[in-house]
């Protein structure tokens, strides 16, 4: 696992795509329906990557930043040709179909981390994507400040009380009361 | 190396370390995430490791820009052929050009002039029109908050039973903070009670969870002297988009139930299309479907004015509006300061907010990074945006329009600390002034103004009370008026 460290750039390409694919997967997998299309275009963004020689050499918020562009400029490709060639995807009513796994999946996280998943539901949306982006993808904070939009310090803010709200959220939860905090 | 020994570690993680491990658990990636990685690291290598021109791609998935399967190729620059008839299509296109080009010339003359005559619009500035009554609700959410809707009257959610457990209550006021009241709905456990929709003094709605969903709506008319309790509508939690237009009819998104917690589940169900609006007209006892939200980048922001036009914002930085109760909609354009569309497209826009029937703002937010905010107003019940003034001043959060031209904020000082900041519009730029704080130790933990002069604060003191603090003079004084009942 990296460091967290956005000002330093992540050497190579395999580094690179370690680090940021998640990020960016989730970018476009949160703007598309088909999980099939934000794997292609995911893809697509750093086959491109591979076309900038330049890119291992940036800081890597710089690097998030071009990867984001990319990734924003093919998913308004795809919308647009969407538009003018509407297709039906295959996997649209995949929603109706039972998943063997997940049942048991969500019921076996719900168990262990269900208190917690409790209290971060109860946060806004923002919230909750700067706590997945920070703890989730392991970026710092001015990588998250990159994809977000924001100031470094303005993320920097917000995280510090997302957390502060969250443990006293987490901490009120009738089993955990009794927890160190 | 664990991810939580992070090289920016914020003070909050450091001191945290054990909990920050929880987090990083229950935000790790989804099994199905993982295995879509894996694919694409597998593919991305394969391209890495080959010779093959890069324009060359292996296409494994049918996607948007073409059906190509398993194995196919796909030339992604392939070479034209110009032939005459484009050639004389390219000349027409660019004979209408020049026609638009000279149309447009005309057009803005007109308007020029029109506004020399006086005759175009301009917002009146009222410095001095503080609101008494919000016509658009406020969500109370994520942590200890504190609402006043004007001099008098207030409610504050999330303070609780105990002084290490400050969450749990929902507390009013009618007497400028002296006194607050608690006013949960009985029979609630604590952990619960962390959302409030305020629609004026005396209604209001708390969504409670069970088991991580949303499962029941409450909803007082009466000052929190009662409350009924409906089952939550539809399947998801999505509490952030409940409005209320007044007692009664109110709308929310429905969204698919929450999976695991991960970036996808976050938006994905959004961007799908699939997401329905519901609609109440008894004030939350039951809900009907009233439309589909379809925009591409999905529903980001939900606001209704009345029971007929409400406005919906996509993640894609586009607003709609629906003047049939939500059955249909239709882009709305933003205008500059001049009243003309604006060129770029915002890339992210906020709910509009009403001060009164006629009066409302949004905040839109551009492409850059880090993204710049900017102020559109309404003088004609959202029928038109304006810009006001020009991007609003970097690191200021919490944004809330008092009037025309200032808005309340906050944002940081040198040390960390949190500072309330004012913004006022002086010859069409915004302006940034700190406001004073009320001296006493303690942290800030919320703040409302109801208008420049009239403010109330909240801070946690030293002995773990939650004090407010008044002022009627813009920050320049401040009194303590009150303190949150402490409960053993």
């Amino acid at each position: 696992m990296l460091q967290s460290e956005g000002s330093h750039p992540v050497a190579d390409y395999e580094a690179l795509f370690d680090r940021y694919c998640p990020a960016i997967f989730a970018y476009l997998r949160s703007h598309l329906s088909s999980r099939e299309d934000a794997e292609d275009l995911t893809f697509d963004v750093f086959v491109a990557a591979l076309e900038k020689p330049s890119l291992p050499t940036w800081s890597g918020t710089r690097q998030l930043a071009w990867l984001k562009c990319v990734a924003r400029n093919k998913l308004g490709n795809s919308y647009r040709y969407a538009q003018r060639h509407p297709i039906v995807a295959l996997d649209e009513n995949v929603e109706a179909l039972p998943d063997p796994d997940e049942p048991e999946h969500i019921f076996l996280r719900n168990e262990m981390y269900g208190q917690l998943h409790s209290s971060i539901q109860q946060l806004s949306a923002l919230e909750q994507q700067l706590l997945l982006l920070r703890y989730g993808h392991g970026l710092a904070t001015a990588e998250i400040a990159v994809l977000v939009q924001e100031s470094d310090d303005t993320i920097r803010q917000r995280l510090s009380r997302t957390v502060r709200q969250l443990r006293k959220l987490h901490a009120a939860h009738p089993m955990t009361k009794g927890e160190k905090r | 190396m664990k991810k939580h020994e992070y090289n920016d570690l914020l003070p909050e993680e450091a001191e945290n370390q054990e909990f920050i491990q929880q987090l990083e658990h229950a935000c790790q990636m989804a099994p199905e995430d993982a295995q879509s990685i894996d694919h694409i690291r597998d593919r991305w290598f394969k391209v890495r490791s080959s010779s093959r021109p890069l324009f060359l791609r292996e296409m494994r998935h049918s996607t948007a820009q073409g059906t190509q399967r398993e194995g196919s190729m796909m030339l992604t620059t392939p070479s034209r052929e110009v032939k005459p008839w484009i050639q004389m299509l390219n000349q027409m296109a660019a004979v209408l050009i020049v026609l638009l080009l000279v149309g447009t010339l005309v057009t803005t003359f007109a308007l020029v002039s029109a506004s020399r005559n006086g005759k175009q619009q301009i917002p009146p500035i009222s410095g001095e029109t503080g609101h008494t009554a919000i016509r658009s609700g406020v969500s109370l959410t994520s942590g200890l908050r504190l609402y006043m809707l004007d001099q008098q009257v207030g409610w504050a959610v999330g303070v609780g039973p105990t002084s290490d457990n400050n969450y749990g209550s929902v507390l009013r006021t009618d007497d400028s903070g002296k006194d607050w009241k608690d006013v949960t709905p009985p029979g609630l456990p604590g952990h619960d009670v962390s959302y409030l929709y305020i629609l004026d003094a005396k209604t209001a709605w708390m969504p409670a969870w069970q088991n991580g969903n949303a499962r029941w709506l409450y909803r007082t008319v009466d000052a929190g002297a009662s409350w009924q309790r409906f089952a939550w509508p539809g399947e998801g939690n999505n509490a952030n988009s409940m409005t209320f237009v007044d007692q009664d009819h109110g709308w929310v998104v429905d969204t698919p139930s929450p999976k695991p917690i991960n970036l996808q589940t976050l938006n994905t169900p959004r961007a799908a299309g699939k997401l329905s609006l519901l609609q109440t007209n008894d004030g939350g006892m039951t809900w009907k479907k009233a439309g589909s939200l379809t925009m591409p980048g999905g529903e980001a922001e939900l606001q209704f004015r009345d029971q007929q036009t409400g406005w919906v914002t996509s993640f894609e930085g586009v607003l709609y509006v629906t003047h049939d109760g939500g059955r249909s909609w239709k882009q709305q354009a933003l205008l500059d300061a001049q009243g003309s569309r604006e060129k770029a497209q915002p890339g992210l826009i906020m709910r509009p907010m009403f001060l009164h029937e006629q009066t409302g703002y949004l905040l839109a937010g551009d492409n850059s990074s880090p993204r710049k905010w900017a102020v559109y107003m309404t003088q004609d019940g959202g029928n038109t945006w304006k810009r006001s003034g020009g991007f609003l001043p970097d690191n200021v959060g919490t944004r809330t329009l008092l009037d025309a031209r200032h808005i309340s904020g906050d944002g940081l000082d040198a040390r960390g600390n949190d500072i309330i900041l004012l913004l006022t519009l002086t010859n069409g730029q915004w302006m940034t002034t700190p406001i004073n704080q009320p001296s006493a130790q303690g942290g800030i933990v919320d703040f409302s103004f109801s208008s420049v002069q009239m403010g109330f604060v909240l801070r946690q003191a030293v002995n773990r009370s939650f004090d407010v603090y008044q002022t009627n003079d813009g920050g320049k004084t401040w009194r303590k008026v009150g303190a949150f009942p402490k409960r053993g």
